[in-house]
């Protein structure tokens, strides 16, 4: 269980929940690399993506750097996330802070989260570790 | 281009006439290549006309798969609209989107090379939009994963 706030920074589940402020309509996509057909979309604005239910073995991992342990949160300005469905899922909106609101939603299939965009101080804190392809 | 090589040898040099009419007035000597890289020269001249082929031709193949993702995009929004306003329902569209996934599915894969990433980065440029890296994978059918290996690759490079 952690916090992610670096750019490139993914999670990998079977459930997630997600908060965000902005959610765009999104594609439908077929990845090569997750072996997966389904929904991209993008989460903005104070963003965060929770791990609810994990994978069934460390073996469905697809990508080698995201974190597939429970509890394991996302955090940034914006998240690509990933769902092996083609439907959106429902969402509700209700009261995240005390002067904004927010839109909740839980994913129930596949789901893999990216961070895009960090938050803009995040750099200066935590310069990110370079890290050599394989 | 007449490539004929004239047989004057001056100064170790070969003295090439790039001019059609082989006339007394004309101006023979356009090129002058040095006699011991004078094939090395040529050899160069055509791995750098190859580099420009290959260029133009990704360049082109971006801007395709560009424009046939852009239809998908617009063709899965219009489904959408139609569950939104209860012309079809959700499992339509499900069915609809299996019978068919090459009108609404885009397909997503790798860059192959260093190069295709500084070609995608001119085409980008080109655009003169500020696009995130999302929009850009989905457009250009690359993955967002390998952007940011590219990326960070670049960094190091250029970083030491």
């Amino acid at each position: 269980m952690a916090e992610f706030y670096q750019a490139n920074s993914s999670i990998e589940c079977l459930k997630a929940n997600i908060i965000c402020r902005k959610k765009t309509k999104g594609v439908l996509v077929n990845n090569e690399r997750l072996g997966k057909t389904g929904k991209e979309f993008k989460c903005e604005r104070d963003a965060s993506a929770e791990i609810n239910k994990i994978l069934n073995s460390k073996a469905d991992k697809k990508v080698s750097n995201s974190n597939i342990n429970l509890g394991d949160i996302l955090k940034s300005k914006e998240i690509s996330v990933f769902i092996e469905c083609f439907t959106d899922p429902k969402t509700s909106v209700s009261n995240n802070s005390h002067t904004h609101k927010a839109i909740f939603f839980n994913t129930k299939y596949y789901t893999f989260g990216i961070i895009i965009h960090s938050f803009p101080n995040i750099p200066q804190i935590m310069p990110s570790n370079v890290k050599e392809i394989s | 281009m007449n490539d004929t090589a004239l047989k004057e040898n001056n100064e170790n040099m070969y003295w090439i006439n790039l001019s059609k009419e082989e006339t007394p007035n004309t101006e023979k000597v356009i090129l002058r290549v040095p006699f011991d890289d004078f094939n090395t020269h040529w050899e160069k001249m055509i791995i750098r006309y190859k580099e420009q082929l290959y260029r133009f031709n990704k360049k082109e193949s971006f801007y395709i798969t560009g424009i046939r993702n852009l239809w998908k995009r617009v063709n899965y929004l219009e489904l959408n609209i139609e569950v939104l306003e209860d012309t079809i329902s959700e499992e339509d569209m499900i069915s609809e989107i299996k019978s068919n996934p090459d009108k609404y599915i885009i397909n997503i894969s790798g860059l192959s090379n260093k190069e295709d990433f500084f070609i995608l980065k001119e085409v980008v440029e080109n655009l003169k939009l500020d696009l995130s890296s999302d929009y850009v994978s989905q457009t250009f059918s690359v993955d967002q994963l390998n952007l940011f290996e590219m990326e960070e690759n670049q960094s190091k490079l250029l970083n030491g």
